[in-house]
């Protein structure tokens, strides 16, 4: 009887030795396994596995993408769809001229800031031509005015005209 | 054997404390370092916080101490000082504080006293009333009574004391009035610097606690923890323009209609929200994940699940531009989709052998591309003799065995070149065909270019369709002109002798005359091979052809294919792209035979860049719908508007809702007409459908539709009876209107710059309508309800509002 019970907690014992020892061995597998991983991700920029990402090639900001979209709309009959500040013929008449936001030296020298109060509360407020009008009532977000400006600032920085075609509605 | 008490077993419990030991600092090292990538995260971004707050601050101090602000502050400041200490010296501190004791000494010793003495009989009172409400007998009314008075009285005691306390009061104010206007002026100065620090010391003071952010939503059965590492996504503005602290972009349009407690990201963005221990398994972007996060753009794709209808929905532009490309480019006539209703985008063919030559049917199905740039119909890359057979099968159904003459003619008889001229124009059949890729202002309708089209059809066939469109071709946009039979033939004649295609006439010269004459004998052979053909290419998706209006689509059905996992896409021959569902697709768009060279029977569509990105979208969007009921959005049409009797007959044949747009449903181009009877005068609008006048620039006019009185009278009825809103009324407002008040119009016209955008005379712009006649078109009621909201009536999107 007393052999018996000695024998029987030696196995046991045995036993939860193998059990934890399996485990530890496990953990310390997988490494190994998921290897292909990057393992160094230090900073905080990480690396895309390519072949699992959905993303369209062309990318552009939602910022750039709906300044454009806003644009297109309210800007571009008088600014030009290239932002030169030659729309159609509806701006022909015009003394002084629409801006052109493609020149450098336009964009450089005005402000965030300035070109948000010029939108939102109309050229007049900022002690210029009322020739355009504060938008502030229509578009009703500061958001898409923010957006608008991020759209001019692409314009600035080429020359060439930037594609620009007015979503087709029905 | 040693006994089992002599045993030492020092070694085997070293061992497993070691382990132990081991195993406790792993998972201390794992918690914080390895598997908690967020709390990396989370303390640059609250660092990044108390960064923002410090360098506002010192901008703030800085701006502060700049000289002007300090000059004005200054002198505030030396006022404020002065007259504190003229509080000081004049006694007026004394008197003040005298009062002050003299307030605390009536409160103390008058006021608390005598108010629990008035609670007291207050609720005596309380008492009497209810013994006497229930026993009704004279004692207690007299005893109510006797309490009422008692406490009236010293209701009045209390008053009295009250009123000592507000007079003294008002003497306390008046004594620091003087210091308490400087302290109020100085607050500007002082203020925006106390409480950016005031705002960095509760930032700094304690150490923020980095958590776990979830947000489960039970009805989407949504669990996602993107919040643990994006924690500025709902912001109103990024902490710093990089993953993962940027805010959301758009919040006006997307976290602000879509909270995320309730909506959470994985909805929109899929991926796999429940991760937390890697960057690109929290993104879904591993191997064996089937929903990779939508990146970017590819997000709109999720529109859909809830949104009935994409059309004008701000921020879904691509995707709704996939849909209308998915329509438009004819996808719909192979491949079914659950959900887009099915339309023959291209003309019946069933008579085209009485409407084109069999010259001009055979360059075009060699490439529709090369005979017209902006052809809508895809290449299908046939091969001559399918070409031949095809052509013969279509010329031999519509019963034609010799070829016909095309209306192409030379010498065509000037007056009445001029007369067709005069039509064509008047006509404005510009604004929708193009003549060499110019006009075609309305970019969502397809019409023909013009340029060639004599050479193409024949003057019979020509003659047939100006007279009534829709006998050929029941679905066409193109309105039925009542035009005379000498109109016609006046048109006929003008376009016979201006659009002829001048290199087909050439080569055709160089040929010799007679091949264009020459009567062709149509093979039964290669008939029966065209029809076999027709049906394997599935013809019949977008043209009616005689015959084959029982067959089934031929592509395969789409309704799921945005869900179709990378492992059943067939790459064929195809091995230099990457084994991934967006670059099977894109290749397929782009180069749809290459994976299997013989068997595929996918045409070539030539898509430019944005198309493919927005057909990319789209088909990313085809999915099973697993969205409850409850979170399904309606398109904004209440109903499909489609008015009936008369009216409705007359919309039909005129098109007007290819243009116009009326109750949510139409075309985008011209005004919309809800509620143009509230707008325009009856006598204006009788005028302007008789003969319309030059209202708008030229690509955007309306053209003559020669319409009858009769018609006249039922479109004016209509409009003015059904299209109208009662809330356009000035009423009171708007009173008489005096010389005065059109100076001082004319003042404020031409101060807020009106003139930019409208004309009046020749001055102006020409964005905006025309309004040298605009008290003639629009009632007062209008103009003033449209001046207070230009968007409310759905006239322009574009017209500022100045309020």
């Amino acid at each position: 009887m007393e052999t018996y019970k000695y024998k029987l907690i030696r196995k046991k014992f045995g036993k939860s030795i193998c059990f934890v020892l399996t485990i530890l061995l496990f953990y310390a597998y997988m490494p190994l396994v998921y290897s292909e991983e990057p393992a160094d991700r230090g900073g905080i920029e990480f690396v895309k596995s390519e072949a699992h990402v959905m993303e369209l090639k062309t990318t552009e900001k939602f910022e750039v993408r709906n300044g454009r979209i806003i644009y297109l709309e309210y800007c571009a009959p008088c600014h030009g769809e290239t932002g030169k500040g030659n729309g159609n013929y509806y701006a022909t008449g015009l003394e002084p001229r629409p801006s052109n936001f493609t020149e450098p030296k336009f964009a450089a020298q005005v402000k965030d800031d300035y070109l948000f109060d010029s939108i939102w509360k109309g050229t007049a407020a900022s002690g210029k031509s009322p020739y355009c009008p504060p938008w502030g009532g229509t578009l009703k977000e500061e958001e898409k005015v923010r957006n608008i400006i991020s759209f001019l600032r692409t314009l600035a920085l080429c020359d060439q005209p930037v594609k620009a075609k007015l979503p087709d509605k029905k | 054997m040693k006994k089992e008490e002599e045993k030492s077993y020092v070694l085997m419990y070293v061992i497993c404390a070691a382990i132990l030991i081991l195993v406790q600092v792993w998972a201390v090292w794992n918690e914080v370092v390895g598997k908690r990538k967020w709390k990396e995260y989370q303390s640059k971004f609250y660092a990044l916080m108390v960064d923002n707050a410090k360098k506002d601050l010192e901008e703030a101090k800085k701006r502060f101490e700049s000289p002007d602000v300090q000059e004005k502050y200054q002198v505030i400041n030396d006022k404020l000082k002065k007259a504190e200490n003229e509080f000081r010296m004049s006694g007026n501190q004394n008197e003040f504080n005298k009062l002050e004791d003299a307030m605390r000494a009536v409160r103390s010793k008058e006021l608390v006293p005598l108010q629990l003495q008035l609670s007291d009989i207050r609720n005596q009172v309380m008492e009497a009333e209810y013994l006497y409400t229930k026993y009704q007998t004279e004692e207690y009314r007299l005893k109510k009574e006797k309490l009422e008075n008692e406490s009236k009285k010293l209701f009045a005691i209390v008053e009295k004391v009250n009123a000592r306390m507000s007079e003294m009061q008002e003497k306390k104010v008046a004594l620091t009035s003087e210091t308490e206007k400087y302290r109020n002026e100085i607050i500007p100065f002082t203020a925006p610097v106390n409480k950016l620090q005031e705002k960095l010391t509760l930032l700094t003071r304690k150490r923020p606690s980095l958590q776990e952010y979830q947000i489960h939503i039970p009805d989407l059965n949504e669990v996602d923890r993107c919040k643990s590492c994006h924690l500025g996504i709902d912001r109103e503005d990024s902490i710093l323009e990089e993953q993962p602290f940027k805010k959301h972009p758009g919040n006006y349009i997307f976290l602000k209609n879509h909270p995320l407690k309730d909506f959470g990201c994985a909805v929109c963005h899929e991926g796999q929200g429940r991760a937390t221990n890697s960057v690109e398994k929290a993104h879904g972007e591993v191997e064996y994940w089937l929903k990779p996060m939508l990146r970017g753009s590819l997000a709109q794709s999720s529109c859909i699940k809830c949104h009935e209808s994409t059309e004008n929905l701000p921020g879904a532009s691509l995707i709704s531009k996939g849909k209308d490309i998915f329509i438009s480019k004819g996808c719909i006539g192979c491949h079914d989709v659950e959900g887009i209703d099915n339309v023959k985008i291209g003309p019946p063919l069933t008579h085209i052998g009485s409407k084109v030559s069999y010259k001009w049917f055979e360059t075009w199905l060699k490439n529709p591309r090369d005979y017209y740039e902006k052809a809508r119909m895809p290449n299908f890359m046939f091969s001559d003799e399918e070409i031949k057979n095809i052509t013969d099968f279509f010329l031999d159904l519509s019963k034609d065995e010799s070829d016909l003459t095309v209306a192409a003619n030379l010498e065509v008889d000037e007056d009445m070149y001029q007369k067709g001229r005069a039509i064509y124009n008047q006509s404005r059949c510009v604004v929708c065909h193009p003549i060499e890729d110019m006009g075609g202002a309305i970019k969502y309708v397809y019409a023909p270019d013009h340029s060639k089209i004599a050479s193409k059809v024949s003057k019979e066939w020509l003659t047939d369709w100006m007279k009534d469109p829709k006998a050929y071709h029941p679905e066409t946009t193109m309105p039925r002109y009542r035009f005379s039979d000498e109109e016609i033939e006046a048109l006929v004649a003008y376009m016979s002798g201006e659009f002829i295609d001048w290199d087909a006439l050439e080569e055709e010269e160089e040929e010799g005359e007679e091949a264009s004459v020459v009567k062709r004998e149509i093979d039964p052979e290669s008939v029966e091979k065209g029809r076999i053909l027709v049906r394997d290419y599935g013809c019949f998706g977008c043209h009616e052809i005689k015959g084959f209006e029982n067959e089934s689509k031929i592509g395969v059905e789409l309704t799921s294919f945005g869900a179709k996992d990378v492992h059943f896409l067939d790459f064929g021959v195809v091995k230099n792209i990457e084994k991934s569902w967006l670059s099977w697709t894109t290749a397929k768009l782009e180069n749809p035979r290459q994976f299997r060279e013989g068997i595929s029977r996918m045409p070539k569509f030539s898509l430019e860049d944005e198309e493919l990105d927005a057909l990319l979208c789209l088909l990313t969007s085809f999915k099973e719908r697993t969205i409850p009921v409850k979170y399904f959005v309606k398109s904004s049409a209440a109903y499909e508007y489609e008015p009936q009797g008369e009216f409705g007959k007359l919309v039909k044949d005129l098109n007007c809702l290819v243009c116009h747009r009326i109750n949510d449903v139409g075309g985008s181009f011209a005004p919309d007409l809800t509620f143009e009877g509230s707008r325009v005068t009856e006598e204006w609008l009788k005028d302007f459908l008789a003969a319309p006048d030059i209202l708008r620039p030229l690509s955007k006019q309306m053209p003559k539709f020669n319409l009858t009185e009769e018609e006249v009278e039922v479109i004016t009825d209509y409009i003015k009876l059904a299209l109208v809103d009662d809330e356009v009324v000035a009423g009171e407002e708007l009173g008489e209107i005096t010389s005065n008040d059109v100076a001082q119009g004319k003042k404020i016209y031409n101060e807020k710059g009106c003139q930019s955008c409208h004309q009046i005379g020749l001055e102006g712009g020409a964005l905006g309508p025309n309004l040298s006649v605009v008290g003639d078109r629009l009632t007062p009621d209008y103009i003033y309800m449209h001046l207070k909201d230009p968007q409310k009536w759905g006239s322009s999107n574009v017209a500022p509002n100045y309020n």
